[in-house]
């Protein structure tokens, strides 16, 4: 990568906006782009920059097997491998932009693996330069991991992937459940809110309407500004006792070979995640996967010591090992072999806004830390291995056992007998006693509000849990299912809503139950009742908003009639004030969104929702307009125009007076403020309208034959622009002043 | 009044046996169609388009009183007000199926007005709001010409005008009639 | 109840506008709808909006009547649509009012706030948060409730009401095909159906 300066790409302002000629920004560019953040940069600017995870599509199109016929629909359903591999291609008429967000989705329910590492190998990873320690050195890496990854479901089958990740929590000097959770309930989305304000402000330059790069196909993807709001959104959640999945499933325990006790200092380590002060409390499962890492500084010692030690840990521990070799000398840019550390994709609000043990704060180096490129192998190596060796083994195994041993149970004929007369308990023994208890089980500690971690219902819901992160669908909706019922009886609320979200959410995933109307249904009656009892029963904001956004996203991604359901779920987020104010504008994009991916019907003009999209986006422009956001707004309008051109008649205005009006004064604010951002000095006809010029030339779209009346009209008007604004009070009579 | 009532009977009467229905509406439209085509064609100078209205309707009357005298039968009327009845009786029952109120005679007897309860001619007509369709225009000056022409033909010279017009906003719709003489053995004149 | 009355030909001209406020259960028949006065191109928006859901339906359904086909959920507005044998849509917002009492909308005028785009108010349609709760709170007495049988029978009437004085207007002689309703009198009788159904 070079440096972050020479990274900023210089795109072309959006078409419809009005631009300076193109010389003058390249030259202011890369000046302000210095203050921003340049990791911040590279989020943006991911699509430029190579991602860190292919597309579904693209790996499954690689599988061998499925790569000759995707699309054969008997192949698809002859046997269960192939039947999900037809999840990872998109549908017809669909763009990839859907299968990337899914991809988001699913990576960001990711194991959660602890790292505990002993004193010394955080020495050693301090000196080349991680402040963080051995964590911060591996967290990067787990985020992907490199090279296909096969998981067996339930039934045996297997399907591999190629956007698997874990994500590493230190264990050592944080807390599982960082200080932020205890804090009020509303402020990691206020945090949320508050990365996505940073980042505008950095970029809100007269560029930032390159915020919205096009696709070949000249269809807009999704919004990186979105993206970055999901992927926060997403990665808000902390350990609960409703949800497992910031559980951790497996512990790597280090040490380094400068260890004087290596083997006391593993039991030591081992026996503070077990019962010392590092273990997790009662709602947590004790049980979890330990790791033993021993790291091996390949600068200073003996790697035959190193080898000799790592057989003893082998005898010891067994399997689960690995011998780390790492260079603890500090590694510098120019040094040869030099490589930069990947900027953590998954980093939540509160480190993004306060960097906390986060490299980024180190500008001197160029943002991210280099290693050598040895140890960037060697981690990958290890990472690997231990998830594809040991992490996803043991979940596969973990599920099997709870799956055989608590869910059949309940899954059977006695099973749902039991929890029948659970809950009928007068039946035949006629005990008051029970009957007053409500058939509530009693495993739930209504004081503190958790099940303790050996309950049925936490081990099923931990179970469920895995299933999901194994990417099992089928299986954790079906136990999520079970759930629900009993999580309602012991008026276990948030449990509750969680079991009928994730419930929902995995139907959603799970691709055999492509959605007919009764599932969709269905699903929203799930969805109902799980916002029901974050919001109301539990004023949870942020697992509402996690849910609901899930929610559009995934049912956005089905198409068809889904999309009217997405788009309901998105307007609720807005109608409960769940989203701030930048949210709100990404939430009114992403209605537009949701209705432009409906399709007419094949061959006729009827069928499609251009004019709700259209009107949607017309909203976002107005909304991002109000937060003195023009260029956001003018790439919202641009987005409603090419909505709207199929709906209009031929002279592209609108036939209902008022709307046009406002349309029109909504453009002409939207463009004056552009300028005014810009710094241009509006009265400067000439050089607006040979900078229109151009972009009239550079249009794409022919359906445009409005473009030129939206471009032109204001200044045609004989006032200059400034002076149509003061006299049109619509035009902007909030912003401007301020500006 | 027996001569009213006489002719009320004869009216009902021919309405039942002797008439060919047509629908009301294709009536209604087609002669709306042509007073909004005159409109049009004399660019809204309605003094022409009434002009033009009663010329049709008098070339439409010199031709409809032998169909009129052929179905009816009737004999020749005693007097003017004979005349009168039979027109909004008759007349009006099997041409419009309906039946103008006789009213308003001066005392020499020479002068009625026919206030129309209902037109099928008018039926779903607004004038044009441009501020004068209302002062200027009789929409159904036509029935003042087809007076004009059928009466000619039985030897009476009379003038007919709209006074009022409930498309106007008035609470009636009256057409003014007078006889002008009887004309004794002359010649038919030429059409107009 | 507040309600937004068009007529849009079959390439979605605007042909007749009307506001007006339900004369039900004491009310004046004064529209006050949840935007401001200024913000009345919601209602256009929303209208045109609806016209993906008409299309649909137009093609789906074989009544002129296509009872409540479309919600904006963020303004509580439901659409109710007629299709004329002709292609003239009849679209019907209607909007419950903002709390259950018939003072409490009051108002409707008041979140304006004058010029700009749509006032200082929300785009869409007032507080959203007020909004979702007011319709919830509205929704037990059934003239409020816009998907009730009830009021689908009180549109339906007022569609056939209009529908019937709609074809004596467009048979008017003078009328042509396509130009706005002017008449008053058309008016006038679609003010007397609402009146008289909504």
């Amino acid at each position: 990568m070079t440096s972050p300066g020479d990274a900023a790409p210089v795109k072309p302002p959006p078409s419809f906006s009005p631009g300076v000629p193109r010389v003058a920004s390249k030259t202011r560019y890369p000046n302000q782009r210095r203050d921003s953040s340049p990791s911040l940069d590279a989020d943006l600017a991911e699509s430029r920059v190579a991602s860190p995870t292919p597309p579904l599509s693209a790996t499954t199109s690689e599988l061998p097997i499925r790569s000759a016929s995707p699309r054969t629909p008997s192949f698809r359903s002859s046997t269960p491998q192939l039947a999900r591999s037809s999840l990872g291609s998109p549908v017809d008429g669909r763009f990839e932009g859907s299968e990337e967000i899914r991809s988001l989705i699913i990576r960001s329910f990711s194991p959660v693996v602890g790292v505990y590492a002993s004193a010394d190998t955080d020495e050693l990873v301090r000196q080349k330069g991680f402040a963080g320690g051995f964590w911060q050195l591996i967290r990067p890496f787990g985020e992907t991991i490199p090279g296909k990854l096969v998981i067996r479901d339930s039934v045996g089958a297997s399907r591999s992937w190629e956007d698997y990740g874990v994500r590493f929590v230190d264990l050592g000097n944080n807390n599982q459940s960082p200080p932020e959770s205890s804090g009020g309930r509303s402020s990691p989305l206020a945090h949320v809110e508050e990365v996505l304000e940073k980042q505008l402000g950095s970029l809100d330059d007269p560029l930032g309407g390159s915020l919205y790069p096009k696709d070949f196909l000249g269809f807009p993807s999704t919004s990186p500004l979105y993206k970055l709001y999901l992927r926060q959104l997403l990665s808000i959640a902390s350990a609960t006792p409703h949800e497992t999945f910031r559980h951790p499933v497996a512990c790597v325990i280090a040490i380094s070979s400068r260890n004087t006790a290596p083997l006391e200092t593993l039991r030591r380590l081992y026996a503070d995640t077990n019962n010392g002060d590092k273990r997790v409390p009662d709602w947590i499962h004790p049980e979890y996967l330990r790791y033993y890492v021993l790291v091996h500084d390949e600068d200073r010692d003996d790697i035959t010591e190193s080898t000799k030690l790592y057989d003893q840990m082998k005898r010891h521990f067994g399997l689960h090992c690995h011998l780390l070799r790492l260079r603890s000398n500090q590694c510098v840019v120019t040094d040869d072999d030099s490589v930069q550390v990947p900027e953590c994709e998954w980093l939540s609000p509160s480190e993004r806004l306060y960097g906390r043990t986060e490299p980024l704060v180190d500008l001197d180096t160029g943002g991210l830390p280099h290693v050598f490129e040895s140890d960037v192998m060697a981690i990958k190596a290890f990472v690997r291995e231990l998830v594809a060796q040991s992490v996803v083994p043991y979940m596969e195994n973990r599920v099997a056992v709870w799956n055989d041993q608590v869910a059949s149970r309940r899954r059977g004929i006695s099973g749902r007998f039991m929890s029948m007369s659970r809950r009928w308990a007068g039946f035949g023994s006629g005990s008051r006693s029970s009957l007053t208890s409500g058939g509530a089980s009693g495993n739930y500690d209504t004081a503190h509000g958790y099940y303790k971690s050996d309950a049925p219902e936490a081990v099923l819901r931990k179970m469920a849990d895995f299933a999901f992160m194994l990417r099992d669908w089928k299986l954790s909706a079906s136990t999520y299912e079970l759930l629900r019922s009993d999580y309602a009886n012991d008026k276990a609320w948030k449990y509750h809503a969680g079991a009928y979200e994730m419930s929902a959410v995995s139907m959603l995933l799970s691709p055999s139950s492509m959605g007919t109307k009764v599932k969709i249904d269905a699903i929203d009656q799930m969805l109902e009742t799980a916002s029901y009892s974050y919001l109301t029963r539990c004023s949870d904001a942020p697992n509402t908003l996690r849910c609901l956004t899930l929610a559009m996203e995934l049912l956005k991604s089905r198409g068809g009639s889904a999309v009217e359901s997405a788009a309901k779920w998105a307007m609720r987020v807005m109608d409960q004030g769940l989203a701030g104010s930048i949210g709100q504008g990404l939430f009114s994009e992403r209605i537009s969104a949701c209705y432009a991916a409906r399709n007419a019907v094949p061959g006729m003009k009827w069928g499609s929702r251009r004019r709700k999209a259209g009107m949607w986006s017309v909203f976002a422009a107005d909304l991002w307009l109000r937060l003195g956001k023009p260029s956001l707004a003018s790439a919202a309008l641009e987005e409603a125009e090419r909505l709207y051109a199929d709906v209009l008649q031929g002279d592209g205005a609108f036939s209902m007076p008022e709307m046009q009006t406002f349309i029109d004064n909504l453009r002409h604010a939207v463009k004056v403020e552009y300028l005014e951002a810009r710094g241009l000095d509006t009265r400067d006809e000439t050089a607006t309208a040979a900078a229109l010029g151009t972009e009239e030339t550079s249009e794409q779209l022919d359906r445009r034959k409005n473009r030129k009346s939206l471009v032109v009209n204001p200044l045609d008007s004989g006032l200059s622009p400034t002076q149509g604004m003061r006299d049109n009070d619509n035009a902007a009579d909030d912003d401007f002043e301020r500006a | 009044m027996s001569s009213t009532t006489k002719a009320s009977r004869i009216g009902e009467e021919l309405w039942k046996t002797r008439v060919d229905k047509v629908n009301a509406e294709l009536v209604t439209l087609t002669y709306g169609t042509i007073v909004a085509q005159l409109c049009q064609d004399y660019d809204g100078n309605y003094q022409e388009v009434n002009k033009q209205l009663e010329k049709m309707g008098y070339n439409i009357g010199m031709r409809l009183i032998e169909d009129f005298l052929a179905k009816s039968n009737v004999g020749r009327c005693a007097n003017f007000r004979e005349t009168a009845d039979m027109i909004s009786k008759v007349g009006f029952r099997i041409f419009l199926n309906i039946a103008p109120t006789v009213t308003n005679w001066t005392s020499d007897n020479n002068q009625f007005s026919l206030v129309f309860d209902e037109n099928p001619l008018a039926d779903f007509v607004e004038l044009p709001d441009d501020g004068r369709a209302q002062d200027e225009l009789w929409f159904s000056n036509i029935l003042c010409g087809v007076l004009r022409g059928a009466l000619e033909m039985v030897q009476m010279q009379i003038e007919a005008h709209f006074v009022s017009d409930v498309l106007r906003g008035d609470d009636t719709t009256e057409m003014r009639v007078s006889l002008v003489r009887y004309i004794e053995d002359e010649m038919p004149p030429e059409e107009e | 109840m507040s309600y937004y009355f068009t007529i849009l030909s079959p390439t979605d001209v605007p042909l007749f506008n009307i506001a007006f406020g339900t004369s039900k259960s004491g009310g004046d028949g004064i529209a006050r709808f949840r935007f401001p006065d200024t913000a009345q191109y919601m209602n256009q928006f929303i209208i045109h909006s609806s016209l993906d859901m008409v299309e649909e339906a137009q093609w789906m359904n074989g009544n002129m009547y296509l009872k409540h086909i479309d919600t904006y959920p963020p303004a509580s507005a439901y659409i109710s649509a007629f299709l004329t044998p002709s292609g003239a849509r009849f679209l019907l917002l209607h909007q419950p009012p903002h709390a259950a009492g018939p003072n409490a909308n009051a108002g409707g005028s008041g979140g304006g706030g004058g010029g700009g785009i749509g006032g200082g108010s929300s785009i869409l349609g007032g507080s959203f948060a007020a909004g979702s709760s007011a319709a919830r709170a509205s929704a037990s007495s059934i003239a409020a409730n816009p998907t009730s049988p009830q009021t689908e029978e009180a549109v339906r009437q007022f569609m056939a009401e209009v529908y019937e004085n709609y074809v004596k207007t467009v048979m008017n002689p003078f009328y042509r095909q396509g130009m706005e309703i002017r008449s008053a009198v058309f008016r006038s009788r679609v003010t007397a159906a609402g009146r008289k159904w909504l």
